[in-house]
């Protein structure tokens, strides 16, 4: 079975069913993929080039396993080569589609 | 470290919580169990849309609306050290039990009596048995114990 027993301690980045994305370090988990990430941030990514990017703090984390989407380790040195503000992509879509 | 662990020793702290309908809710965190339903004291309640508030001095949550929770940072220092604390004392137990840790594999104790039944005698030797020396004290593992009771 694979589990996030290797994420902890390390940065990853977090999908949420609401179409947010989270960046923090793993502290714990269990079952049901309920996480706690400390040093949590926030990133708000724009499709248009005018809208700066976000990073919204948000310090410790607890998210419900029923809200993750992905969980994903964070590779240090390739994230230091990219500028998180400059990058521009689509808005995720959130996982429930409207009836 | 366990969520649900984390949540506990966040007990009379502020926590901020949001709900899965947008909603979010600032207060102290009195309670907690293992599905996450929590009470909170001295809440205010905010709208989803983050213009109406209402003040609310108790509310109960049911844990499956729960989206996420925001804690302060100092929770997970004071979660970690009690770890720490629970681990020293645990280690501290099980050197004290040392000589008496019976680890009781297969073992078959043949009492008259009533089986099972009520949870006070339920796993142990709690009501009236004659024979006494049968009892398993002291250890923490028990494993295969046959309990006849006839």
């Amino acid at each position: 079975m694979s589990d996030l027993k290797d994420y902890i301690e390390k940065r990853v980045r977090v999908i949420s069913t609401d179409a947010r994305l989270f960046e923090g370090i793993l502290q714990g988990y269990d079952k049901s993929t309920n996480i706690i990430l400390s040093d949590c941030i926030e990133r708000i990514i724009y499709p248009e080039p005018e809208e700066e990017n976000q990073e919204i703090p948000m310090g410790l984390y607890l998210m419900r396993g029923g809200n993750i989407v992905c969980v994903g380790e964070v590779d240090e040195q390739q994230d230091d080569e990219l500028d998180w503000m400059k990058i521009k992509g689509e808005n995720l879509k959130g996982t429930k589609n409207p009836l | 470290m366990l969520p649900l662990y984390l949540l506990t020793s966040a007990k009379s702290k502020e926590i901020l919580i949001e709900l899965k309908n947008g909603e979010s809710l600032n207060g102290e965190l009195v309670n907690c169990d293992s599905w996450m339903n929590l009470t909170l004291k001295n809440v205010i309640q905010t709208s989803p849309n983050g213009e109406e508030f209402v003040k609310i001095p108790e509310i109960y949550i049911r844990g499956n609306h729960i989206k996420y929770l925001r804690l302060p940072e100092e929770v997970m220092d004071y979660a970690k050290e009690q770890n720490m604390i629970n681990m020293e004392q645990r280690n501290r137990n099980q050197k004290r039990r040392g000589g008496n840790d019976q680890r009781n594999y297969n073992n078959n104790n043949n009492y008259s009596g009533r089986q099972g039944g009520s949870g006070r005698e339920r796993g142990g030797n709690g009501g009236h048995y004659r024979n006494d020396q049968n009892r398993n004290g002291g250890g923490n593992r028990r494993y295969n114990n046959n309990n006849n009771n006839n």
